[in-house]
């Protein structure tokens, strides 16, 4: 597993001071590696030679990154004794190129000693401090919770503690000092491969307790005190119920595809009209969300096929197919503080190499109405769950595409913004 | 009516494919041509798994292989083969398999097998062993009963070479099932039918030559391109009698305006080069001056006296670019004085030089080179191997170069067009086919 | 030759010289109607090719107007406008938009003369087209014209345009056009039995792989090599004629039109040449009518000539047959008269003659039978006279005698009786010498030595012939000169099949006749020879000699010369040689001698051939 390879979750707490440069206190990194190429340099034109020498950029290092490294190398030259003169008065020209590759930097002196040349390299890994960026900037309506180098799955936040879904584990996490610490870790064990896109969602069981749901695979940690994860195959349907909806639902999840199967169980949560204990097949289907039409529960779910479809509201369990233009597989539903009105959130129709973002929108005549700006995220959005503790926030994952991390978010609405 | 596609990864389907490379065998311990290893790695990748991969700075990690270690001097190396991994033919994967597997690569390779991992001994130190096996030529194939099986997402469902390659999900494969379903590869198909097939929607995926990206990508078409990887250089084979004089071949390499080629030719989509390796991976590719030196060429072309015949040079003739920049080196070279004279040819048969093109195969330095050597008849390999620094890496693409037999003339990238129905492509930096990742979108009905 | 063959002849020669006659009028006259043809087509295909060449000057520039004011192009004249700009997106350009308009060459040039786009040579782009920019003419009036344009595998030929490209100050070039090769050929209207060649003159002398025709490189070029050679040493319109092979229909005309670029640079050849071909197969299509036509008069005139000739020459042909039967003693041979012409009355002449001539014979028939009873009558009576009147004279004496004693009667009586008896022996032997003639034996043939015969006969008289005493018929006995035999044998001469006492005989008379001949002595010559199988016995004498008409009737029997001859001496000779199917002749002039020449056949005809074997005086 990916987390046994040093790959362990590294949590931020997400300040903006998290933007500090942190080239000062890289100054150093760059001793060491200009020291040995002023040696090579040495070594190959003489110690104590006079030398014309001029420097290069061809990396991606920024112009003040390299300004301080060509110092550092001049100084390192020069207090081996070496003199730097004009081209005509050299005994050796010498070409510094600050250069890269995929694995490294590499600084390369081309060394110019008569008709003959020699070349000295130095290579510096790339995943030294400098290469290390910081985390992306925040917006109002977005809440960086936490990174990971392994996909979360989804993040269920309880109080002070977030308990966090990955294919492999389930972890608790509890704030502190602005960090997030880890308190418990229990891996995940199941007999059959997951999908390549493994989803997973959590859901609270009555107490304290919790339950994880990942592709043929359920999961409970029952005792919170007990590091003891039971987790077993299983057929059963995934309660995706949402707070504030009278109606619970439960529908079967095809592990291998994926997706959801669209056989479905409705049950009544209180007492409702619309539907109780009812089964019923809808198209198979990536996500599903649940606003309100005219004060009855109205299921959207984003179907496998691009197409949506509308179940529950005024017109029953008759549902309705539509192709709502621009709207992605991910959905949740959120409300707003500043209304009772339940407002779909919708991932945008692009691709997994893409930035994504999410967006609320009304349901009106069973057409969606942007009900606000989108939210960018910094890559494509891997997985998005209304959150089963509180109807005013969701919970979003995003690739981002400049790390390579996993970052989880937690929406909300802000109104009057 | 306006599809729509989703997000979510969806599973299922075919995906068609269409190539110009004919893939005359899968076998990696079978040579083919230069411009046939890319499609060839890009499958091997698909029906089977390397032991070590490469991680996003080209770094290796585990793969089939859990860890490795190294001791003697690098001259010893243990692999962990991961467990619980199954062939396609459901047997389970053993170091056994492992060893035969990679011996069948390279027969100097002295490779043992243990309970539950693998022993490599060699009696030069190999430093980058881990980075070599993470090639594509080494991904780890059973040959047990003449098929080839794999461990790989796909397994091969019906391969008739030059004609057409079906690979079917594997649906227990241990690090996740694909999302497509199939994928269907019709091969030898020229450059020119891929993009009216593409037009038509009758394939999804299509290879582009460099010319082609630009033009493509105005009719709104989704091109995916890879970093400048692909090398295309101008090789002269030993016993090449009337460029045997490397004089003359210095002259052709100075004469040659590769700026024009990448510039106008190439339509700036890669990068004029005289380094096997490009910049982006090797770091010192700057280092082997790309310029034109006219002066300097027909100096050399003095200093070889004899009346020159002209040389012939190979080209595919299925490949229309191919054809346009030996035509190009040939009015280069006449600047000079040096006749050549492009002659369309599958194989350079008779021809004293031949136009090729080399795909990287790998973001990592040492890796693409050894690729790269091992295309060129391997001559390098071993020196290649055993370079463990950048420097003897430079060191060993200098000798390679020394005797001008390869000209290398620029790195293109790696271009496909592909339909909307493609999602998820997510192609490494120095290219391939990264379909075990992609899926496609769902297909339509008509709405209520 | 027969009047019939002749006749043939004069009509087959006749007819023959007639079509011959016509034939070579047919044909010179279809030379001379070729060749006026020819030079038409020749300077109609001529015509047509400056109209085509016009024509497609105009089409390219046309073609290059429509290219220069085309999106294209003034997408890349915008581009020309940058500061900086980036051809490298339009490097294709030229080569769809000459497929589009149907160009060979195009080539998109920048204000400085750099190639943007080129369709005939992609990869020269980048390179300077000078010409376009040294020169600067004013492009826009300019004509199409002939340019060398370089292409990979060598220069080609090209009719060319340039149409500058004008977008604010600056001037991008649009240069292209068609090439001059064997397609543009074809799309020539060529007569039949004419072809266009074209030499795309690139380099001096002469290459042949640079001429081709519609199908493609010529063939055995070299010869077209010094008309070609000409017009690059002084380019202007040639004509030679070349002789492909040795047949007749091997030759063609040619006329070489010089193609010269803008600046009269000699660039191209353009050959018209017009195949003697049809012309000979014409000719040869009227000489093998001429033969038919010929051959069928001949035939038709064989046919006529005959018919005519059997109406002419069949009553004459009847007439010669009958003259010549007449010749062969057949007299009364009649022709057939029929119709009333000169033939006609040609051949009631003739027959009249025959029965004149019948008639004549049997007079003359019936006179000399009255003539030679008369001579034999004479002949006998004269025979018998002389031995009669010695036989009455003797009775007379011996009756006289009985008036005397009768020992002058026994006397008288003796020699009376004597006398008598010698008389009548000499009556008898008279008597008995018609009678030998009248029963000539049948020769006993048997091979004989015809030398050997002479000899013997000439041995019977060699007493007389040295001068000893000849008895004399009347028994007066006389000295005589001697004669000189003289022996001429042939060694060799084969033996005859042929009775030798005959033969004897006749040789015997002859010589007799001969030694009769020189009363006063001579020579006999006596000779043998062999002639071409027969064999020839002359006996000569140097005697009297024998006038013309004694000749003509030496061999008559009872004929003679002499005082006491019988007559039958020589005609005994004759029937003996005739027995033996031999020839006898005789040539005489008087006072010269006389010949006689015995042919006689080694192997006597079984056959009698009639009175051509005989007797023949010279």
């Amino acid at each position: 597993m990916r987390l046994c390879i040093g790959h362990r979750i590294r949590l931020f707490i997400i300040a903006i001071a998290c933007g500090l440069s942190l080239a000062s206190a890289n100054a150093d990194v760059w001793t060491a590696p200009a020291s040995d190429l002023a040696n090579k340099i040495a070594a190959k034109a003489g110690p104590g030679s006079a030398i014309s020498i001029k420097f290069a950029n061809r990396s991606s290092l920024s112009a003040s990154e390299s300004t301080k490294i060509t110092a550092q190398i001049r100084s390192q030259l020069q207090g081996r004794g070496m003199r730097m003169v004009e081209p005509a008065q050299a005994v050796a020209n010498i070409s510094v190129t600050l250069s890269e590759n995929e694995q490294n930097y590499l600084w390369i002196a081309d060394i110019a000693q008569g008709s003959t040349s020699e070349v000295v390299m130095v290579p510096m890994s790339r995943s030294s401090p400098a290469d290390q960026r910081g985390a992306s900037a925040l917006t109002l309506r977005r809440r960086l919770l936490l990174t990971s180098d392994d996909p979360i799955l989804d993040v269920a936040l309880q109080g002070d503690t977030a308990v966090v879904l990955t294919p492999s584990a389930l972890t608790y996490y509890r704030a502190q000092n602005g960090n997030f610490q880890e308190l418990l870790s229990m891996p995940i064990k199941h007999s059959r491969p997951f999908p390549r896109d493994v989803r997973g969602h959590i859901t609270g069981l009555a107490g304290s307790a919790i339950e994880a749901w990942l592709p043929g695979v359920r999961c409970i940690h029952a005792n919170p005190q007990q590091a003891v994860l039971e987790c077993q195959d299983t057929d059963d349907p995934w309660p995706l119920s949402t707070p504030g909806v009278p109606i619970g639902v439960n529908a079967f999840f095809s592990p291998v595809r994926n997706f959801f199967s669209g056989a479905m169980t409705f049950h009544d949560e209180a007492p409702s009209a619309q539907a109780r204990d009812h089964s019923h097949d809808l198209p198979p289907f990536y996500s599903m969300a649940v606003v309100e039409e005219e004060a009855l529960p109205l299921w959207i779910l984003a179907g496998v096929d691009g197409r949506t479809t509308f179940f529950g509201g005024k017109r029953g369990t008759q549902p309705t197919h539509v192709n709502l233009r621009g709207l992605g597989s991910d959905l949740a539903s959120i409300v707003a503080p500043c209304g009772p009105q339940r407002l779909l959130l919708a991932t945008r129709n692009t691709d997994f190499n893409q930035q994504d973002s999410v967006q609320p929108f009304h349901i009106v005549n069973r057409d969606v109405i942007a009900a606000g700006n989108a939210v960018d995220l910094p890559g494509p959005i891997t997985a998005l769950w209304t959150s089963s503790a509180a109807s005013d926030s969701a919970t979003a994952v995003s690739h981002n595409l400049n790390t390579g991390k996993y970052e989880a978010y937690s929406l909300s609405l802000v109104c009057n913004q | 009516m306006v599809a729509h596609a989703a997000t979510r990864p969806h599973y299922g389907g075919t995906l068609r494919v269409e190539s110009r490379a004919a893939l005359p065998s899968l076998d990696p311990s079978q040579s083919i041509a230069p411009a046939e290893i890319a499609l060839r790695d890009s499958v091997l990748s698909l029906i089977g798994d390397t032991l070590v991969a490469l991680d996003a700075n080209a770094r290796p990690i585990p793969r089939l292989a859990t860890r490795w270690q190294s001791d003697n001097g690098n001259k010893r190396w243990q692999f962990w083969i991961r467990p619980g991994v199954f062939l396609h033919n459901d047997a389970s994967l053993t170091p056994a398999h492992v060893a035969q597997s990679l011996a069948a690569i390279n027969p100097n390779w002295k490779v043992r097998a243990n309970s539950d991992y693998i022993i490599f001994e060699s009696e030069l130190p190999l430093p980058e062993l881990p980075v070599e096996l993470s090639r594509p030529s080494y991904t780890i194939l059973s040959r047990a009963s003449g098929q080839l099986v794999g461990t790989g997402p796909f397994r091969i469902e019906d391969f008739q070479p030059a004609r057409r390659l079906v690979l079917r999900a594997n649906d227990d494969y241990w690090n996740g099932r694909p999302y497509l379903d199939a994928i269907n590869v019709t091969l030898s198909v020229p450059l020119r039918d891929q993009a009216l097939h593409l037009q038509l929607g009758q394939v999804d995926l299509i290879e582009l030559a460099p010319d082609q990206v630009r033009r493509t990508s105005q009719d709104n078409r989704r091109v995916a391109t890879s970093a400048p990887s692909e090398l295309i250089a101008m090789v002269v084979p030993n016993g090449s009698s009337p460029a045997e004089d490397p004089r003359l071949r210095q002259a052709i390499s100075l004469a040659i305006d590769r700026v024009a080629i990448n510039n106008t030719l190439l339509q700036r989509q890669g990068e004029p080069t005289a380094a096997l390796l490009p910049q982006w991976i090797s770091g010192y590719a700057f280092l082997f001056p790309s310029n034109r030196d006219l002066d300097r060429a027909r100096q050399l072309r003095a200093e070889v006296h004899s009346a020159q015949a002209p040389v012939t040079l190979a080209y595919d003739p299925a490949d229309a670019l191919a054809r346009t920049i030996a035509e190009r080196v040939a009015v280069n070279a006449r600047d000079a004085g040096i006749a050549i004279q492009p002659v369309p040819a599958m194989t350079n048969n008779g021809a004293a030089a031949k136009l090729v093109r080399i795909p990287a195969s790998s973001a990592n330095s040492h890796a693409a080179l050894a690729s790269i050597a091992s295309s060129l008849d391997g001559a390098e390999l071993p020196r290649v191997l055993t370079a463990g620094t950048p420097e003897n890496l430079y060191a060993a693409e200098r000798a390679l170069l020394d005797d001008f037999r390869i000209i290398p003339l620029a790195h293109v990238p790696e271009s496909f067009a592909l339909s909307p129905r493609i999602r998820n492509w997510t192609a490494p930096r120095y290219g391939g086919l990264p379909l075990h990742s992609v899926w496609l979108e769902a297909a339509q009905e008509a709405a209520k | 030759m027969s009047l019939r063959t002749k006749l043939i002849l004069l009509f087959t020669i006749t007819i023959a010289v007639s079509v011959a006659l016509v034939t070579w009028i047919a044909t010179l006259r279809i030379r001379q109607a070729f060749n006026a043809a020819d030079a038409q087509h020749t300077a109609a295909l001529i015509t047509q090719f400056r109209q085509e060449f016009a024509r497609r000057g105009q089409e390219v520039t046309s073609s290059l107007s429509g290219i220069a004011e085309g999106e294209a192009v003034q997408r890349i004249a915008l581009e020309a406008l940058k500061p900086a700009p980036d051809y490298s997106t339009f490097v294709d350009e030229a080569r769809a938009l000459a497929e589009s308009h149907q160009l060979d060459f195009l080539e998109i040039v920048a204000p400085d003369g750099t190639i943007i786009s080129s369709a005939q040579w992609p990869a020269r782009f980048g390179y300077k087209e000078e010409w376009l920019t040294q020169a600067a003419p004013d492009w826009s009036a300019q004509p199409a014209f002939l340019k060398r344009e370089e292409l990979p595998d060598g220069p080609a030929l090209a009719l060319v345009a340039v149409r500058p490209v004008r977008v604010a100050e600056t001037t991008l070039f649009v240069t292209g056009g068609i090439r001059l090769d064997r397609q543009f050929l074809k799309s020539l209207v060529l007569p039949s039995g004419m072809r266009a060649l074209l030499y795309t003159n690139t380099a001096p002398g002469f290459a042949a792989l640079s001429l081709e025709d519609a199908k493609g490189p010529v063939t055995n070029a070299a010869k077209l090599a010094p008309l070609i050679q000409k017009v690059q040493v002084r380019p202007a319109e040639i004509s030679s004629v070349v002789q492909w092979d040795a047949t007749p229909a091997g030759s063609e005309a040619f006329q070489a039109i010089p193609l010269q670029g803008r600046n009269d640079e000699l660039l191209g050849i353009l050959l018209i040449g017009t195949s003697r071909r049809d012309l000979v197969e014409v000719q040869t299509r009227v000489r093998n009518i001429a033969f038919i036509v010929g051959g069928i008069g001949i035939f038709v005139g064989l046919l006529l000539s005959a018919w005519a000739a059997s109406r002419v020459t069949r009553p004459v042909e009847r007439l010669a047959a009958a003259a010549t039967e007449v010749a062969a003693g057949k007299w009364n041979t009649q022709v057939e008269i029929s119709g009333s012409d000169e033939i006609a009355q040609l051949a009631d002449s003739f027959n009249q003659m025959t029965r004149e001539l019948i008639e004549q014979r049997d007079r003359l028939v019936q006179s000399e039978r009255v003539a030679a009873w008369r001579e034999l009558a004479r002949r006998l009576a004269h025979e018998l006279k002389n031995p009669l009147f010695p036989l009455q004279i003797t009775i007379e004496n011996l009756v006289r005698s009985r008036d005397v004693g009768p020992e002058q009667f026994d006397e008288v009586f003796r020699e009376s009786t004597t006398t008598l008896l010698a008389e009548l022996s000499n009556l008898k032997a008279i008597i008995g010498r018609f009678s030998d003639f009248a029963k000539m034996p049948t020769p006993q043939l048997q091979f004989v030595n015809i030398n050997e015969v002479v000899r013997r006969a000439l041995k019977t008289y060699e007493a007389q012939l040295t001068g000893v005493p000849h008895p004399s018929p009347s028994g007066e006995g006389a000295n005589r000169p001697a004669i000189t035999a003289k022996l001429e044998f042939h060694d060799g001469i084969p033996e005859v099949l042929a009775d030798p006492e005959l033969l004897h005989r006749a040789v015997s008379n002859l010589i007799l006749n001969a030694m009769d001949a020189m009363p006063n002595g001579g020579t006999l010559v006596l000779r043998t020879r062999q002639n071409d199988g027969s064999v020839r016995i002359e006996i000569a004498d140097s005697g009297t000699g024998l006038t013309k008409e004694e000749c003509a009737r030496l061999f008559t029997p009872y004929y003679t010369t002499k005082q006491h001859g019988t007559g039958l001496g020589l005609a005994i000779v004759q029937s003996v040689v005739a027995d033996h199917h031999g020839r006898i002749a005789v040539e005489s002039e008087p006072d010269r001698g006389t010949t006689f020449r015995i042919d006689l056949p080694v192997r006597p005809e079984t056959h009698h051939t009639g009175d051509a074997r005989g007797a023949s005086v010279q």
